[in-house]
């Protein structure tokens, strides 16, 4: 009997969870019509959108939501793969969800109609050669790019003043030179930190990579369009053409791009070392996020970043002003980073380097959406590419600092951002095909970061680093081998193979 | 006996000793207590000491409205997780320590078992699992897998505890004719009352602080936790420094006023000396 | 004789059927919390154990290569070992942490006599808890910066030689990170326990040790040591489950740098599940850790001399 009251005490807990569990069921987005869009940042921009887009259509709603930065690819990627994902994403490197097969492949939308633009051609919204930039080495299309974004230094001009630099410099020499006048006046001229949070000295190793084996691509791309020829001074003669993953293996399999025989890694990273006197001495464990407000502070002369920290820094140098402490703000510039030249290296003989201007974020959709909810997906980003729309988008203030949201600049054609971005955008002279990287998966940058550590602080020298580098770049070839077997062409790959 | 002069400086310094510890775990506090009233200006002028001049009490009206929401929402998820933790443990508990039965060693093994499977192993199919059941992006995808992590070291508690009890109690009342479900009620819960509070208040504070399950199951803003809020929130570049210390201390105090009530009874219930292996 | 025994062993398998029979209303009375459990930490556990013989990414590829993970995380990984020796390091260093600095507040804190004040100091212990973890870790990670605090106090007090890198130098990083999480060390809820603990050993010992003349510490060591230890097992329990797979403080802080000096193997595991998309290698590295724990745990019994309470 007593046995019996416990039983039913744990059965009816029991129920009522099962009951309480199942009427409570998942919320929200399970019909039709309604389409969830997350962003890792400017969410007010996209909700601005989802209400012109509801005006539009009454019937349809469109939530945005925010989620927070770091992590974000981790755990959306999560939420793809138990198939929670929202149906719409902004994110920044779409490879990673790429590589799982669960993104849709745009390929299919992107030359058909886009009423909202009033055009039958949705690609011709987007300036030159960018979606042929969006598509990964497969040609698949996994996102829609959204915005884009420059690289430049910030110069603090005041410091320049004080040290006694009367130009900005333009090659690396006269950077270096710079940067001793500013160390002998107390001055840190290059502020970096190595990590995830700051890119800063992986920007450079990237625009020297392009170069440096820019006069190598007719032999990296063999598998190209027919009657294809390069001009390295014509950028749109790379339109439409990828260094696919089998290509990249046959290349370093012939040394090409294997970093222990090329003489172009090895002196690219010379280069970086070359430029290591001028950052800061703490650079292994400064906090990235740090610098965005290290460098109004005055602490070091140049931070090389991007459009998106325009807004940012006009913001705290308008705080400053408001509060009276108009004497720490300072004058300063935006100047295209030095090159290298002819002095520092030999293998700029098919043109200098080319500024980085890339796609800064794109949406993704998962392909595992039903019909109606992919239509109303796919419809709204096209919304979101009509230049009406998306000069409202960019145009939107944040009220709180009274400059706009987003500091990046549009891809899409006669759509104007903040008007200090243009300072980044610059021409693009010559043509690149990204050949060498300095990884090839996530695995693989991981490694690079360590390493990459321990060259920069000694623990390596040249040859150890360049060896540990060519080991984790053959490991993570292979691994892309085996991921896109469906895509490649292995029967091309093995016979030339066996002509090495 | 007497107080020898050694005596007397021991005395001292353990009070000094002390002392030093109180004032290091509150340190950050503190710090915080004090930046979040200054204007940004004031903070980045002078970061360590307070100000009394140029109060600022609009970096809390702004702190509120970013951060009322996540707070309710993680008052209420505590509050429940908390409760049903305790419930379904304490029946558990009370069936290991009272009967005997057949495979009793190796259920309660079992049970144990889990402590040792690493969080993060579990995760991606635990997110699949909610999806299946149709709970996710519910409260319920938090509250179920709390309640199934966090009974195991309550059954584990309770069920010593319970078997510390004198049995004179439970055999008495039998003896009465009072069935197991009296039993339960009138005798066993107002005597562990006290243990009640004590894994209560230790439950609340381990959901108030889980962030990367709420991020994954939870996808709209609305229904967002304190840890994931308290992060965008500081991601925001245009929100200052002032204002994010004075969001972290209107999230402080709920646990300040939930360990202001129940300090007495947690106290009590650790002095059990019930929680031991 | 044959028959005895047989009718014997019947005898005892009926019985033993006859007792599962009796005690099914307590099998039903236990079924939510196996059901909970069942649902939500076996069946992902199990489904995880199995991966681990795959090489599965997630989502569509999917090959069974039996042990192959194992052998590759043993043998080719080169995180794997350091990582792991690491582990054990910061594994040893917290159980000091909690129970030998936890032990010396508890103890201190007993021997305050005047109640006020002890109630006073027990509810200041507690009470940190309340701030939101990150934001104490965050706070330290900014004061042991180069330029943070600890190397200007250092530098005022005349010490300027002892400045340091705390987080750039891989030698010293790992203490320094050991230094800064739960700084001072006190873990208010362990403490209490602690406390109660010594506040249930009996008036009449103390009495008796008062009346023998014991010096403090063998008061300290042969007296209240040994009766607190059922409380000191379960801290050291918990710490070492919790120390072999924290990895999230070391995320934040420091993310495995400089270089992979402060790498551990739940780091490992988040990375590849989270980045590397190597489901089945990342369960390999759960499903050994798993056993580390329990290997640790089994020790920790034999160690403190007690059997498991079952």
């Amino acid at each position: 009997m007593k046995k019996r009251r416990i039983a039913t005490l744990a059965l009816s807990t029991v129920m009522a969870f099962g009951v309480a569990a199942s009427a409570a069921s998942c919320g929200g987005g399970s019909s039709a019509s309604v389409v969830t869009l997350v962003t890792i940042y400017n969410e007010p921009i996209f909700a601005l959108a989802a209400r012109l887009y509801m005006e539009e259509h009454p019937d349809k709603t469109i939530i945005t939501q925010p989620i927070p930065y770091d992590g974000a690819a981790d755990t959306l990627k999560t939420q793809l793969i138990a198939e929670v994902a929202p149906e719409i994403m902004l994110v920044e490197e779409p490879d990673d969800f790429a590589n799982l097969g669960l993104l849709l492949d745009f390929n299919n939308y992107i030359k058909g109609e886009n009423s909202y633009a009033d055009t039958k051609n949705w690609s011709t919204v987007f300036e030159d050669g960018y979606i042929d930039l969006a598509k990964d080495s497969n040609n698949r299309l996994n996102w829609v790019p959204f915005s884009l974004y420059g690289i430049g230094v910030y110069t603090n001009l005041s410091q320049y003043k004080a040290a006694g630099v009367e130009e900005t410099p333009e090659t690396l020499t006269e950077f270096l030179a710079a940067g001793e006048k500013l160390k002998t006046k107390g001055y840190t001229p290059w502020g970096v930190s190595i990590g995830y949070n700051d890119a800063q000295i992986l920007w450079p190793l990237e625009m020297m990579s392009q170069a440096f084996f820019r006069s190598l691509i007719p032999e990296i791309n063999l598998l190209h369009a027919d009657g294809w020829t390069f001009d390295p001074n014509d950028p749109t003669c790379i339109y439409g053409e990828k260094i696919s993953p089998e290509e990249q293996y046959l290349a370093f399999k012939k040394g090409l791009i294997d970093p222990v025989k090329s003489e172009r890694v090895r002196s690219m990273y010379e280069i970086m070392l070359k430029m290591k006197p001028l950052w800061n001495d703490d650079f292994v464990s400064k906090d990235g996020n740090m610098m965005y407000t290290d460098f109004p502070n005055g602490e070091h002369t140049h931070f090389m970043n991007g459009t998106w920290y325009l807004p940012q820094l006009t913001g705290i140098f308008n705080d400053l002003k408001k509060g009276g402490n108009e004497d720490k703000v300072f004058e300063y510039d935006i100047i295209p980073f030095p090159k290298a030249t002819s002095e520092d290296t030999q293998f700029l003989d098919a043109g200098a380097m080319n500024d980085i201007v890339k796609i800064r974020n794109g949406f993704i959709v998962p392909n595992y959406l039903s019909k109606a909810k992919t239509e109303l997906a796919v419809d709204f980003i096209k919304f979101m590419s009509s230049p009406e729309v998306a000069q409202k988008m960019f145009a939107l203030k944040n009220d709180l600092t009274g400059y706009p949201y987003c500091g990046d600049i549009s891809l899409l054609k006669g759509v104007e951002g903040m008007e200090e971005a243009a300072k980044l955008k610059p021409d693009i002279k010559y043509a690149d095909l990204v050949s060498y990287e300095m990884y090839y998966d996530a695995q693989d940058k991981d490694l690079f970061i360590i390493d990459y550590e321990k060259l920069l602080t000694g623990k390596y020298t040249m040859n150890q680093f360049l060896k540990a580098r060519s080991e984790s770049n053959l490991a993570a070839l292979e691994r892309n081998l085996r991921l896109y077997a469906s895509m490649i062409d292995r029967k091309w790959l093995d016979e030339e193979l066996k002509k090495l | 006996m007497y107080k020898r002069p050694i005596d007397k400086i021991a005395s001292a310094m353990k009070y000094v000793y002390l002392g030093f510890i109180i004032f290091c775990l509150f340190f950050p506090f503190v710090f915080m207590l004090f930046n979040s009233f200054k204007s940004e200006g004031a903070f980045v002028a002078n970061k360590w000491l307070p100000t009394f001049l140029d109060v600022r009490f609009d970096n809390y009206v702004l702190a509120w409205k970013s951060v009322s929401p996540y707070l309710f929402n993680s008052i209420y998820l505590a509050i429940v997780c908390a409760l049903g933790t305790l419930v379904v443990s304490s029946i558990t508990a009370y069936i290991f320590a009272i009967y005997d039965f057949p495979f009793k060693r190796i259920l309660f093994l079992f049970i144990l078992m889990i402590l040792m499977i690493p969080g993060i192993l579990t995760f991606i199919p635990q997110v699949i699992i909610v999806k299946n059941l149709g709970i996710y992006n519910s409260h319920w995808a938090i509250i179920l897998p709390s309640i199934a992590s966090g009974q195991i070291f309550c059954t584990f508690v309770l069920k010593s505890f319970f078997e510390s009890l004198p049995s004179e109690l439970t055999e008495a009342a039998k003896i009465d004719g009072a069935r197991d479900g009296k039993i339960i009620f009138s005798i066993i819960i107002p005597l562990s009352f006290p243990m009640f509070v004590t894994l209560g208040v230790l439950q609340i504070l381990a959901s108030w602080n889980s962030y990367l399950w709420p991020l994954t199951v939870l996808t709209r803003k609305a229904q967002w936790t304190i840890p994931i809020g308290i992060k965008f929130l500081s991601e925001q570049g245009s929100v200052k420094t002032t204002v994010q210390y004075a969001a972290y201390t209107i999230v402080s105090i709920p646990l300040i006023l939930l360990f202001a009530f129940t300090m007495d009874k947690f106290v009590e219930g650790l002095s059990t000396g019930a929680i031991k292996a | 004789m044959v028959q005895t025994f047989s009718r014997k062993k019947g005898v005892a398998v009926r019985c033993f059927f006859r007792r599962v029979y009796k005690a099914k209303f307590i099998y039903l009375a236990l079924v939510p919390t196996f059901a909970l459990l069942a649902v939500f930490c076996y069946v992902p556990f199990f489904n995880a154990f199995i991966k681990s013989l795959y090489d599965w990414n997630g989502v569509n590829y999917l090959e069974f290569i039996g042990f192959d993970n194992f052998k590759e995380l043993f043998n080719k990984d080169i995180l794997w070992w350091k990582s792991f020796r690491r582990m054990l390091v910061i594994v040893v260093v917290d159980v000091i942490k909690a129970t030998v600095i936890t032990t010396l507040n508890a103890v201190l804190l007993h021997r305050v006599k005047h109640a006020r004040a002890q109630y006073f100091f027990r509810i200041m212990i507690i009470l940190p808890a309340v701030i939101p973890g990150m934001v104490g870790t965050l706070l330290w990670r900014q004061f042991v910066a180069d330029n943070g605090i600890i190397n200007e106090i250092l530098g005022s007090i005349g010490l300027k030689s002892m400045q340091r890198q705390w987080l750039g130098d891989e030698k010293i990083v790992l203490f320094a990170l050991l230094g800064i999480i739960g700084f001072p060390w006190v873990n208010g809820a362990n403490t209490l326990i602690l406390l109660s603990g010594l506040m249930n050993i009996d008036k009449s010992i103390y009495d008796a040790a008062e009346l023998d003349g014991v010096s403090w510490w063998r008061k300290l060591f042969q007296l209240e040591l040994p009766l607190i230890m059922p409380q000191v097992t379960i801290i050291i329990f918990q710490t070492i489950i919790g120390s072999i797979q924290s990895y999230e403080n070391i995320q934040v802080i420091t993310n495995g740098g400089p270089g992979s000096s402060t790498y551990v193997p739940g780091l490992l595991l988040y990375n590849n599940a989270f980045r590397y998309n190597r489901y089945g290698y990342a369960s390999a590295i759960g499903v050994v850790m798993f056993c580390v724990i329990i290997v640790f745990t089994v020790i920790n019994q034999y160690v403190t001399g007690r059997k498991k309470n079952v």
